[in-house]
């Protein structure tokens, strides 16, 4: 059993992370917060978040599904289509 | 560049930039900072912005001396290991020219380099008054007073309560930041340019004398 099965497991977990690593309480993260311009979040925290997934995870997050992500929203679909079972 | 009338310099505890293995921080007021800091430290390598590594007027020098891309993929790693060969990384964590001296939106480049080497920083304080070859201006836009450059190495600050292993390290930067920043917020308050025009909201303006603590050289 995977920690991120479902979608809102998932997202559990990419909350936790961005408290955990970065100070962002769960209610400034709506799907159109920019995440450099609303959440503050830079491209070293990037990698920091992204091997903090893997690591909570256990699963291979290869980083340049990312590199086009611009919003919260953005992550969290990238995220969906690389953890969640194909329906 | 001061023979010629165009600035006046006085570097103050300019023993401060006698250093190796250090990440130096300033605040980015003109055009020529990075100069002012490099001419008084040894081994000095520039963390600038990719447009300095194009322009024709920076770029062989840029590329030549070996400084660090701001947008690198590699910029920590890479001043990490300038900083452990004993080079000093001099960082305006602004990123870019500013337009004033108290917003002072500091990136955290710096505060990396320093936690992963667990290296000093020094902080150096860049007092320009009036204001003169800022971002946007011409290089030919000579104010009509002759400015007067008052360069400040403070204290240096050691990051030992800001390396506890059990936090993450992109809160230990965010921490980091906001003490470094907190430290030219208060200094750029004692700027020269705010005994003429008051600081607003900031009863303290004025009140540290600008030549406290004066032992470096005077031009």
């Amino acid at each position: 059993m995977s920690a991120a099965q479902t979608r809102d497991s998932l997202h559990e977990m990419a909350a936790s992370a961005m408290s955990r690593l970065f100070e962002i309480d769960a209610g400034a993260l709506v799907p159109d917060a920019r995440l450099s311009e609303d959440l503050d979040i830079d491209s070293i925290d990037s990698v920091n978040l992204i091997i903090e997934l893997r690591r909570t995870t256990g699963k291979d997050i290869p980083a340049e599904h990312f590199r086009e992500v611009r919003t919260y929203g953005d992550v969290m679909s990238t995220l969906e289509t690389l953890l969640l079972p194909k329906a | 560049m001061t023979g010629l009338g165009l600035f006046t310099l006085r570097v103050e505890n300019a023993d401060r930039l006698a250093l190796s293995g250090s990440v130096i921080v300033a605040n980015h007021p003109s055009l020529i900072d990075a100069l002012l800091i490099v001419a008084r430290a040894r081994n000095v390598c520039c963390v600038a912005k990719p447009a300095l590594f194009r322009n024709p007027c920076t770029a062989y020098v840029f590329r030549r001396a070996g400084y660090l891309q701001s947008d690198s993929a590699d910029l920590i790693d890479d001043a990490a290991a300038a900083i452990r060969a004993g080079d000093n990384v001099l960082v305006f964590p602004e990123g870019t020219r500013n337009e004033d001296d108290t917003t002072l939106n500091f990136k955290r480049g710096a505060a990396h380099v320093a936690l992963s080497t667990s290296c000093r920083i020094q902080p150096v304080t860049i007092d320009c008054h009036p204001r003169t070859l800022q971002r946007g201006d011409h290089w030919y836009d000579v104010p009509t007073t002759v400015p007067q450059i008052i360069v400040r190495a403070l204290a240096p600050m050691d990051i030992d309560d800001h390396t506890d292993s059990d936090v993450p390290v992109t809160l230990a930067a965010r921490r980091l930041t906001r003490s470094l920043r907190s430290v030219f917020v208060r200094e750029a308050r004692g700027f020269a340019r705010f005994d003429d025009e008051p600081f607003p909201g900031n009863a303290m303006a004025g009140l540290t004398p600008p030549d406290s603590g004066l032992d470096g050289s005077v031009r």
